[in-house]
């Protein structure tokens, strides 16, 4: 495992996990069209790390077309009667925004920002109920986004381990997101193996 | 373990950037414009390969080009020309749309949705439910039911919603 450099942000750094070969980390579902080809060209994929990942995917139409027909029923869930195509270039309009949100932040040196950013995942997966209530009750212009992306807060570095369409409430009801829990303890334990510790235990990340 | 001895383990950990992420950031946000108008004509091409079980090998040699190209198309990256969208309509049998026409319905704009049908937007969600599953004489009534609850619609009203509501809704709004 190796880490990338993505952005500072005043003393603040955030970097991406970029998983090798050896580490055995293997993407639960590979989507392919009706070729028989992989959507996501798998020798590309080896040389990314995941904040550049997710970034990637959410910004293939290919992808998110044949990521919302495989769960169209949490989608219709979670956005009754939306299509898969309205969904998809949905998705890709809020990853362009986030990403400029993050330059913009990071040219800023806007720490609080960033840090606010980041809330942590623990306490609304253990209550069930703080996150997903809140998302759902937001009302006027706030949205309900579900493009995450997954850190780990050390020291004054976000390590972003992944990033995820989530549509259900709990990250243990899908394969992809169980695996995004999976890549963050394989990430905490690589770290603490080293003796780095986490400050803030698990985070995902919420567009503003 | 202090920040500083944290950041020094963790720099030992990273290789150097591989690219500028900013520029790269903002370059994308510089091209976002025609970058979500090819995404969604690169959607409008996936749903019509799936819906026409058409395999993108045989689009390619439907249009007498690339499978390669085609796979650029559809994931949005092409900076496509008039003539190419043309070409796609042709073989697809479609009418592409360059820009989204209908609005979505996420949070922000239930509220249009509620005034198109003068139903809240629980209600609004109940209602298309209810009327997809019900005959039409239960279409009549649930229409009127829900306007009187709410107050806000005449049985002319009602029925008006009823008639037309449904078919705007799911026009104006690109629902299904």
């Amino acid at each position: 495992m190796r880490l990338t450099p993505i952005f500072d942000c005043g003393r603040y750094n955030v970097r991406g996990v970029r998983f090798e070969p050896n580490d055995g980390i293997r993407d639960p579902v590979v989507f392919k069209d009706d070729d028989g080809y992989e959507i996501e060209d798998p020798a590309s994929l080896m040389h990314k790390d995941e904040y550049r990942k997710a970034f990637d995917r959410w910004a293939n139409p290919e992808y998110l077309h044949a990521f919302f027909l495989m769960f169209r029923a949490d989608l219709q869930r979670f956005a009754p009667y939306l299509k898969p195509r309205t969904a998809a270039l949905r998705t890709i309009k809020e990853s362009i925004e986030l990403a400029a949100n993050f330059a913009r932040i990071s040219n800023e040196g806007n720490m609080d920002a960033l840090k606010k950013t980041f809330k942590p995942l623990d306490n609304r997966e253990s209550t069930g109920t703080g996150y997903w209530a809140q998302a759902t009750k937001a009302k006027g212009s706030e949205r309900d986004t579900w493009i995450r992306l997954y850190a780990l807060h050390c020291g004054d570095d976000f390590i972003v381990t992944g990033g995820a369409i989530k549509l259900v409430h709990f990250m243990d009801e899908r394969p992809l997101l169980q695996h995004e829990l999976f890549k963050l303890k394989f990430v905490r334990d690589v770290l603490a193996k080293k003796n780095i510790t986490t400050t803030t235990g698990i985070l995902q990340l919420l567009t503003t | 373990m202090k920040n500083e001895d944290i950041r020094k383990k963790l720099n030992e950990l990273s290789d150097a950037p591989t690219s500028d992420w900013k520029e790269e950031t903002l370059e994308r946000e510089a091209k976002k414009g025609w970058m979500l108008k090819s995404s969604y004509i690169a959607l409008q091409v996936l749903d019509a390969l799936k819906e026409k079980k058409i395999s993108k090998t045989e689009l390619a040699e439907r249009m007498n080009v690339s499978r390669q190209w085609v796979n650029e198309i559809v994931k949005g990256r092409e900076n496509m020309t008039l003539q190419v969208i043309d070409k796609l309509e042709q073989a697809l049998e479609i009418e592409i749309e360059i820009n989204e026409r209908k609005k979505t319905v996420d949070q922000a704009n239930w509220h249009q949705a509620e005034v198109a049908t003068g139903i809240e937007q629980a209600n609004v969600q109940g209602y298309l439910t209810d009327v997809n599953s019900a005959g039409s004489a239960s279409r009549i009534i649930m229409v009127q039911t829900y306007a009187s609850l709410k107050g806000t619609m005449t049985y002319a009203q009602g029925s008006y919603v009823m008639q037309t509501g449904l078919k705007k809704l799911q026009e104006s709004y690109d629902i299904e």
